[in-house]
């Protein structure tokens, strides 16, 4: 007996500082259901416990815990402060009881009768809870001697309305209107300890051809009232007085611009940042720290453990000096060790996206409640990994993507319903891998693009000239153009327009792309490509004259030496070069970079072929150098971002070389060709 | 000034009862045994409340809420109807002639003026 209240005490202080941690935290969170069952579970376990060795009085007070905790996990009671500082003090006295327990002094449950009273008011206080009810009465109701005002007497006896709002959509035109129809409904807040089935029973005679809705409100639906309401509550205002006071309120931006104290300019600077300070949040949520799967760890330390032991054989072997065959074996054997090394290194920087998909939640919990759609985020693909660098750079552009789809997309809900959409709209965030890529694509299922406002958009401010012959494609593309906006209004959450080329610029100078599907109605997907990781690549060297340059592989097709007659000169196309059956434009390296060539007729050089997005061009250079694996360098602050140049590469010979970007390469290219 | 209750029924004993109880809880009552004796007491006398009875003979009750409704100054006045388990489609063809509610057959007096109660106040 003695060892098992040894063993409760041990077990139980420690519940004790789960309990008092996660009531602080809850304090923070009050959205994390994870804490709140925590905390439960803590009290449950010493209620049980407890309970077991015949700790009758430690059980009746944690149960009188448990009981409220319960409450705050069915979200009957809210966290608020009152109830953390009274679970607060309740787990202060169970301290105190567990202790004088292990010091073997008697205590005094007496001295606990005013917590446990504190907690039962807690209980009753959750009992009580607020509804919202929609009465939309049979229009039939006077002419069957009913008054409304009957009902609202029963509701009265049943417990307190809070609120009592007529709505007036079903009155018809007024040539419709019969003076005996009832066309009014009401929309009621009201709170009772009733459940639903006894709320009904006010609505007793009136049921029939009378719609009638009766929806709990949950804790997290309350809000505190603003000012006005409650000057209304109180009796102080007039409601109307509190509406035209509203009407005449202007915004401090705008009192300020009036004013002369700002200009236009800086106020939209200052309104961007304070959007930005918003998000911040969810930019802190990737620390400075990374958290290792301890197998790639154990896996990196197992290689390193083999590059000691090959060392000490190398320096053996070449204190022997004779034995040359041996040092190629072990050097052969470094150089495999040295690749896994440098692959362990860099899966040390994967991290899976759920890192900050999940945060992405309380995103749109918020952000739908301030817009008053119902959204819910279905994520998947939280396990994809990518390089730790990336994923930092690809928060920002993912909370405008959301927010865009929240505010742009997603149709309120009468809209959704008219359209015969289910009432709650649908953001599904997913990330997936193929091939070295990683995409991650923000899918909504609301209105979709509106290509004509586009298009109309694009035209009015100069954009697009000749709109005829644009894919639908090249259209959607145009909202990533700088200062493309077809928003009517401006929210707090989606700004003033500017955004998406924004966005667009983040994801290219992570190497990636954006693309963009869109359906009337059906909603918008848009799809970013990423690189697995931004550092090393696969590098096919080439030489250009005096230049070195790295193409990357994954961009490679073949390369090749063309025969004089397979280069032709089409008048619309620029220069082909025929590749086994077709034809592909040629783009001169050297003319496109301006430097001198070794080689200018082509059958001399080299063609390589390279894909970019299913189509094919082949990039004239004088020489293959070899294949090799680099390590991408920014090219600095100083320098500018050159468009076809991804960055710098030092070489093993110590030059530095310059590594191409395919798709900006060929964007120049085109665009060259075209004027 | 109390209210007054008209109370249609062509048993003795379920006129009693509901006149008993209501006068008790301070209204003044005025008695009818069919559909057609009722619509006579409606003039001059001032009705709140209409409690009738369904099956009567000469005029029943859903005969005479429908004639009730037509005559311009009872529109509006609740009327309730007494009525059994078995009765559901009663309860219907009542409810759409213009009845306001009804009472199930048997009730307690409590009950009884439980429902007055909503309709006149």
């Amino acid at each position: 007996m003695e060892k098992l209240v040894r063993i409760f005490i041990d077990e139980a202080l420690e519940r004790i500082l789960e309990l008092e941690e996660g009531l602080l935290e809850i304090e923070k969170h009050p959205d994390n259901r994870e804490l709140i069952n925590l905390v439960f579970r803590a009290a449950h376990t010493i209620k049980g416990s407890s309970g077991t060795i015949g700790l009758t009085e430690i059980s009746k007070f944690t149960h009188s815990m448990e009981e409220v905790l319960d409450m705050l996990r069915e979200d009957t009671l809210s966290p608020d402060r009152e109830t953390i500082n009274t679970l607060l003090k309740a787990t202060d006295a169970l301290k105190e009881m567990v202790e004088s327990l292990a010091e073997g002094r008697t205590f005094d449950y007496s001295r606990c009768n005013d917590i446990v009273g504190r907690l039962e008011e807690l209980k009753n206080r959750g009992k009580v809870r607020e509804f919202k009810i929609l009465f939309a009465p049979s229009p039939e109701l006077f002419k069957r001697g009913i008054e409304p005002s009957m009902i609202m007497e029963n509701l009265r006896e049943m417990g307190e309305i809070l609120e009592m709002r007529a709505s007036p959509e079903r009155v018809p035109p007024i040539e419709e209107l019969d003076p005996e129809e009832l066309y009014l409904g009401w929309e009621i807040l009201f709170r009772t300890d009733r459940d639903e089935a006894g709320i009904r029973e006010a609505f007793e005679f009136v049921e029939d051809g009378s719609e009638i809705k009766v929806l709990p409100v949950t804790e997290g639906e309350k809000e505190t009232p603003f000012l006005g309401e409650m000057l209304v509550k109180e009796g102080v205002v007039d409601p109307r007085d509190v509406d035209e006071a509203l009407k005449s309120q202007q915004r401090l931006g705008d009192i300020l611009l009036k004013q002369g104290k700002v200009t236009q300019e800086e106020l939209e600077k200052v309104v961007a940042k304070q959007r930005d300070k918003k998000t911040d949040s969810f930019k802190k949520s990737i620390t400075s720290t990374i958290r290792v799967d301890l197998k790639k760890l154990d896996h990196l330390v197992n290689i390193v453990g083999e590059m000691v032991i090959i060392h000490s054989m190398l320096q053996e072997a070449i204190n022997n000096n004779g034995a040359s065959t041996r040092l190629d074996v072990l050097f052969g054997q470094l150089q495999r060790i040295g690749r896994e090394i440098q692959e362990g290194v860099m899966s040390l920087r994967m991290l899976p996206v759920g890192e900050v998909f999940h945060r992405f939640n309380r995103l749109v919990r918020e952000l739908s409640e301030t817009r008053n759609k119902e959204i819910e985020l279905v994520v998947t693909g939280e396990e994809t990994e990518l390089d730790k660098g990336v994923l930092e750079k690809i928060t920002d552009p993912l909370v405008h993507l959301i927010r865009n789809a929240i505010d742009h997309g997603i149709e309120e809900r009468e809209e959704r319903l008219e359209k015969g959409k289910p009432p709650k709209g649908r953001i599904h965030l997913s990330a997936f891998q193929m091939g070295d890529s990683v995409f991650i694509e923000v899918e909504d299922d609301g209105r979709g693009l509106d290509r004509e406002k586009i298009l109309k958009k694009a035209c009015q401010s100069g954009l697009v000239t000749d709109p005829s012959n644009l894919t639908d494609e090249q259209i959607y593309g145009l909202i990533f153009q700088p200062g493309f906006s077809t928003a009517e209004k401006v929210t707090d959450i989606s700004g003033r327009g500017v955004g998406m080329d924004v966005v667009k610029k983040n994801i290219e100078s992570l190497n990636g792309k954006v693309f963009i599907r869109s359906k009337p109605n059906a909603g918008t997907t848009v799809s970013i490509k990423l690189p697995l990781t931004l550092a090393i690549i696969d590098g096919l060297t080439v030489s250009v004259g005096d230049e070195v340059f790295v193409i990357p592989i994954s961009s490679v097709v073949e390369s090749l030496r063309p025969e004089k007659e397979n280069v032709k000169t089409l008048n619309e196309k620029g220069e082909v070069v025929k590749v086994r059956e077709d034809y592909i434009p040629l783009v001169r390296l050297h003319e496109l970079l301006d430097i001198p060539a070794r080689k200018t007729d082509p059958s001399e050089a080299i063609v390589v072929v390279t894909s970019h997005e299913v189509k094919r061009y082949g990039l004239l250079v004088d020489d293959l150098i070899g294949e090799q694996q680099v390590v991408i360098k920014n090219l600095g602050e100083a320098m500018p971002k050159i468009q076809g140049i991804a960055g710098g590469t030092v070489l093993g010979d110590g030059r530095v070389a310059l590594v191409l970007d395919i798709s900006g390469i060929v964007e120049v290219a085109t665009s060259q060709t075209l004027q | 000034m109390s209210k007054t209750v008209l109370i249609v029924d062509d048993s003795v004993s379920m006129r009693q009862m509901v006149s008993f109880t209501l006068r008790d809880a301070g209204y003044e009552i005025v008695e009818a045994i069919n559909g057609r004796d009722a619509l006579s007491k409606l003039k001059g006398n001032r009705i709140d409340m209409i409690i009738t009875d369904l099956n009567m003979p000469e005029m029943d009750g859903i005969e005479f809420i429908k004639q009730l409704r037509a005559c311009a100054e009872m529109r509006f006045t609740p009327v309730v109807m007494l009525t059994t388990e078995s009765q559901e489609a009663k309860k219907e063809e009542g409810r759409r002639a213009g009845a306001s509610g009804w009472i199930v057959k048997p009730f307690t007096p409590e009950q009884l003026v439980g429902v007055v109660k909503k309709f006149v106040r």
